[in-house]
């Protein structure tokens, strides 16, 4: 049968592995968000957990000098595999990545081998190089703070395997008395509590001293130009919470992080393209807006014109955590409930004025009557919306591609879906497909090379192919429900990860027409469209279904043992005051019977004492001592074993003390 | 202060101890290469964390300083102890400044010649302010002598035990007396040398009294000659006849002391075999009722009880060291006129003397035995000595028992 072990103050106990298990969490933390690699954040610090708990229950379970032996081999074991085997959990393949990923493996691995002290710590070692490293990337933000927390938790955790060394040096030294340690030779010493304020006072030291020393050597700092291994395809927030609506729009910038967050409700006849943010000037691997204001144009106001025998629809946006100014509409929006939030940006968006929060609105859209299937696209527009069919320099190869595909088509029409057909045949729909290289055009790169990408490439090449055969087109960031996901009530639910981008062609008699040309696509297995790449901790497998279990358990176990120690201290309180009670008791009879009188009210035991020296005749002294020890045992917080043993002892000696006393009647 | 010496038998806390140095050490590069690269690279994370890192050590070493300024110490040490008893020195400790410090070891810097071992480390304290807090340590000693130090040092560290700093402070001169310790041998010696004498050989004593006094409980270093058959069947259990040697028999010991005989090294020396040896005959020959005396080492030895002259006996050879220039022989010689007629010198040495081969004829001459006790020196030697002649040595033994003495090799395998 398995025996737990007895809770040992020299061995290592459940908050110490609570502080490596934090230091250790938040470095794999500040790791992962640096490297970029956030879907294994919480994969990464949940293992690392799970491995504080099996450690924890390895030293419950087992001798202290077996886990002591076995301890440094099982983390040399460790060690070599992280090592040697460490696999890949990183997008490239990088070898001046080898060592973050060493350090991290080391860690989560090694963290299933920690049953002594001297393990314990040095898992601080990989903690301070990985966070070192971390600094020198200089790419996660968050850094600092994780690195004072960790600072904290290893001061805590050496103060406290400090003392327990000090512990068993006591031993060593031959006082067999440790648990008392504390109430005696301990009792006025600067422990791990203060290891913990001084963690804290460095840490408020840092914060105030950092930025003026790095300022004060700014002549100097810097010198050096280093390239972090980390390339941009990794280098991203941590949470991106929304389509773009900023004046420019990068693309083929590397993965997104797509959550699961709620945005928004809207309540539609059908799954519809809900846009935030449009763009017609491709320059430098992005997006941008000629009027950099966004307002003037009033290209929408034109698209409605255009529109022959429209369709009216009801439409109503319900925000709930609206990350954007762009506020989300459906096209072409002819009313609204309340304009008095928004602004009319012109080219068919709207967005938010001021702050407070976004309201809830409702309001009536066209759309081309249903039947209608345009064939030419608007050539004719006026001169103000030449930027929509503005070609960037250097597409010269977009531009053949684009005839090449369309050279059999006979309408306009015809051309935008060849186009849209090519682009769907030609790439995968990826939504961790890495970045375009630097000094790269992104669409250039994304249609004859990776052929990989997300709806910003698609939509990029879809924009740029049709402006090549004279389709006037632009670039549309914003929501499509793709997963049709609806509540209780039939609204849409918009989701973080519903934000798309798409194309947008201008046909006469019909206006601003959708080409989304992700919808043909192949999509690379679990990377499609709508799809969270991003799971919040909270939501993740391992979080749910074993750390939270894990952290339940761990509690009942913390307060089982709380209760213990509350009930074994009043236990023992109770019963050494009884005690010394009884004893003092015994004492006052001794010293009635031998003085011949009990002690008086306003007496204290020691005036007593000392009003009997002539009756005590030579057990006068013992009777002092006695009654010395008898003070400090009645009047200090807390009675050792000990002393009560020797109270009784001292008590024997005082009783024979008086019996051999001569008898005075003899006298 | 010799810190081999400390944690003999704590090797794996010496061992925990020096990785948090170590530990210690490695933050400390730590931090300078991290304040280093923040400087080349600008790099704001690594100016906080750097300078984070600088300020914990720094934070650590002032932790240190300040845990082992300001203290003041007294020392208590037992009289005086036996050989290879465990001595518990307790140490208190006051603070002269009212500060919460770490905990702080403290160390003894022990004389030199004290040879020690199993040293256990110091007791950790918390020194509190104008409050006596008690350390102790302990050790065992492995030489006898009589040894005075003073000054200790405070070892104190952060509270991290990352950085340890030390401070020597004065103290009052502390005595230690380390006593002989009786180590028991098996020899055969003559019977009517006062040791076990059976009625055989009585009558080739001159001088000793022969009066039986009883049966005592058979001994290890008892002959089986000496049995008693008759009560030893009866008791169901060995017994031994002893003998009373009378009050005019004399028993005389010399110890080989001369500068450059001890041979060997820390505690295990021929001298401090040969002071064991001399206590424990001495203790036996007391017992049955000799009168016994060390030449040379005392003046006038007088007549008291067995007890108090054994503590006489015990002082006397606290004292003995291997530091005259006269050789054991030279002693001998000198002493002829003050041994009664019909007693016996012991001998002990362990390198050969030719100088007792006429100081045995000339106390021969006086009607004074003499019986050497050979001690096989070459067992003791290390690889680096420089050469000698063991007493062992056929030639002296050769030339010994010409000259009238009585040699006897003392058996080191069993006793050593």
């Amino acid at each position: 049968m398995i025996q737990l072990t007895r809770n040992d103050p020299q061995r290592v106990g459940a908050l110490d592995y609570l502080l490596t298990g934090t230091m250790i969490a938040v470095t794999v933390y500040a790791a992962t968000q640096s490297l970029g690699v956030l879907n294994y954040s919480s994969a990464f610090v949940s293992a690392a957990l799970i491995g504080c708990l099996f450690s924890y229950a390895v030293t419950r379970l087992m001798p202290a000098d077996k886990a002591s032996l076995l301890s440094g081999i099982a983390y040399a074991a460790i060690g070599a595999f992280a090592l040697f085997v460490n696999p890949n959990f990183l997008p490239e393949d990088n070898p001046q990545l080898v060592m973050p990923r060493f350090l991290v493996w080391l860690l989560v691995t090694g963290s299933f081998a920690m049953w002594q002290d001297s393990t314990l710590l040095f898992q601080a070692v990989p903690c301070v190089a990985l966070l070192a490293l971390v600094g020198v990337y200089d790419t996660f933000k968050g850094a600092v703070l994780c690195f004072f927390l960790f600072l904290l938790c290893l001061a805590t955790l050496m103060g406290r395997a400090h003392s327990r060394l000090m512990m068993k040096q006591a031993v060593a030294s031959g006082f067999r008395r440790v648990e008392m340690l504390k109430e005696s030779q301990w009792r006025w010493v600067a422990g791990p509590e203060w290891a913990l304020g001084s963690a804290l006072a460095v840490v408020i030291i840092s914060i105030l001293g950092a930025p003026y020393l790095q300022e004060s050597v700014q002549g100097i700092a810097g010198v050096v130009k280093f390239n972090p291994p980390v390339s941009k395809d990794i280098q991203k927030p941590a949470i991106f919470s929304g389509p773009s609506d900023s004046v420019t729009s990068k693309v083929g910038q590397g993965p997104r992080s797509l959550t699961s967050t709620i945005v928004f409700y809207a309540t539609l006849d059908h799954p519809r393209y809900m846009r935030v943010a449009t763009y017609n000037n491709y320059m430098l691997g992005g997006w941008g807006q000629r009027n950099p204001d966004g307002v003037g144009d009033n290209i929408s106001q034109y698209a409605r014109g255009q529109m022959k025998n429209p369709l009216t629809y009801q439409f109503k946006i319900e925000p709930v955590a609206l990350a954007t100014t762009g506020y989300p509409m459906p096209a072409e929006v002819s009313s609204l409930s309340d304009t008095r939030a928004l602004e009319d940006v012109q080219d068919g968006t709207w967005r938010l004025k001021g702050g407070g929060p976004a309201p809830s609105l409702s309001g009536t859209a066209m759309q081309p009557e249903a039947t209608l299937v345009p064939t030419k696209a608007d050539r004719e527009m006026p001169a103000r919306f030449e930027p929509y069919t503005v070609l960037p320099p250097r597409s010269y190869r977009v531009a053949q591609l684009a005839e090449d595909v369309t050279a059999n088509a006979k309408t306009d029409w015809d051309k935008a879906n060849a186009i849209k057909e090519e682009i769907d045949r030609r790439c995968k729909y990826n939504l961790f497909a890495a970045a375009t290289p630097e000094r790269r055009d992104p669409v250039n790169y994304f249609l004859f090379e990776s052929k990989e990408g997300y709806c910003d490439l698609f939509a990029s090449s879809m924009v740029l192919m049709a402006r090549s055969v004279g389709i006037p087109a632009r670039y549309v960031t914003g929501y499509y429900p793709v997963r049709d996901e609806k509540d209780g009530q039939g609204r849409y639910v918009i989701r973080s990860s519903d934000a798309h981008a798409w194309a947008e062609l201008f046909f006469e008699d019909a206006g601003w027409v959708v080409f989304d040309a992700t919808e043909g696509a192949v999509s690379v297995p679990g990377s499609a469209r709508g799809d969270a790449t991003v799971q919040l901790w909270f939501e993740t497998f391992w979080f749910r279904f074993i750390v939270i279990p894990a952290a339940m358990v761990a509690i009942g176990y913390l307060l089982y043992g709380l209760q213990n120690l509350i009930k074994a201290a009043r236990e023992t309180k109770i019963e050494t005051s009884l005690k010394t009670a009884r004893a003092y008791r015994r004492f006052e009879t001794m010293l009635r019977r031998a003085v011949g009188h009990p002690r008086r009210l306003s007496q204290t035991s020691r005036e007593y004492v000392d009003a009997s020296k002539v009756e005590l005749g030579p057990a006068y002294e013992i009777a002092q001592q006695v009654n010395t020890l008898f003070e400090e045992a009645l009047f200090s917080p807390k009675v050792s074993e000990a002393t009560l043993n020797s109270l009784e002892a001292e008590s024997d000696r005082l009783k024979k003390a008086l019996d051999s006393r001569p008898n005075p009647k003899k006298r | 202060m010799r810190q081999d010496t400390v944690y003999r038998r704590t090797g794996t806390l010496s061992s925990i101890r020096s990785n948090r140095a170590v530990a210690g050490t490695a933050l400390g590069a730590a931090a300078l290469f991290m304040a280093i690269v923040a400087v080349l690279l600008n790099s704001t994370a690594l100016f906080f964390m750097g300078t984070a890192l600088i300020a914990t050590i720094g934070a650590a070493r002032l932790q240190a300083l300040l845990s082992v300024r300001g203290l003041r110490f007294e020392r208590v040490a037992p009289p005086s102890i036996r050989l290879g008893d465990e001595v518990t020195i307790e140490i208190t400790v006051w603070s002269e400044k009212a500060i919460r410090r770490p905990l702080i070891s403290v160390y003894d810097a022990l004389p030199p010649k004290l040879v020690i071992t199993d040293r256990s480390p110091s007791l950790p304290i918390a020194p509190a302010f104008d409050i006596p807090i008690r350390s102790q340590y302990s050790f065992r000693p492995l030489r006898r002598g009589r040894f005075k130090w003073s000054g200790i040092v405070a070892e104190g560290s952060d509270a991290l035990g990352l950085v340890t700093m030390q401070r020597e402070y004065p103290t009052a001169v502390t005595t230690l007396t380390v006593l002989p310790r009786p180590i028991p041998v098996n020899l055969e010696l003559p019977a009517s040398l006062g040791y076990g004498i059976n009625e055989a050989s009585s009558g080739k004593a001159r001088g000793a009294g022969l009066e039986p006094r009883g049966v005592r409980e058979y001994s290890r270093s008892d002959s089986l000659r000496h049995v008693h058959w008759r009560s030893s069947a009866r008791a169901r259990q060995l017994l031994v006849k002893e003998f009373e040697t009378g009050s005019s028999t004399a028993a005389a010991f010399m110890i080989q002391s001369t500068l450059g005989t001890e041979i060997g090294a820390d505690g295990s020396t021929t001298l401090e075999l040969m002071i064991g040896h001399a206590t424990y005959l001495a203790d036996i020959f007391l017992s049955q009722g000799a009168h016994v005396v060390f030449p040379g080492l005392e003046s006038k030895p007088r007549f008291a009880s067995h007890a108090e002259r054994m503590e006489e006996i015990y002082e006397l050879l606290t004292d003995v060291q291997a530091n005259r220039k006269e050789t054991l022989g030279q002693d001998a010689a000198e002493s002829t006129g003050d041994l009664p007629h019909g007693s016996t010198v012991y001998c002990l040495l362990s390198v050969a003397d030719r100088d007792l081969i006429s100081a045995a004829v000339a106390l021969r001459g006086q009607g004074v035995n003499v019986v050497a006790l050979l001690y096989d020196a070459s067992k003791f030697a290390k690889k680096n000595s420089r050469p000698f002649e063991s007493a062992t040595s056929p030639e002296f033994v050769t030339e010994i028992t010409r000259s009238g003495v009585l040699p006897i090799v003392v058996p080191l395998e069993v006793n050593s």
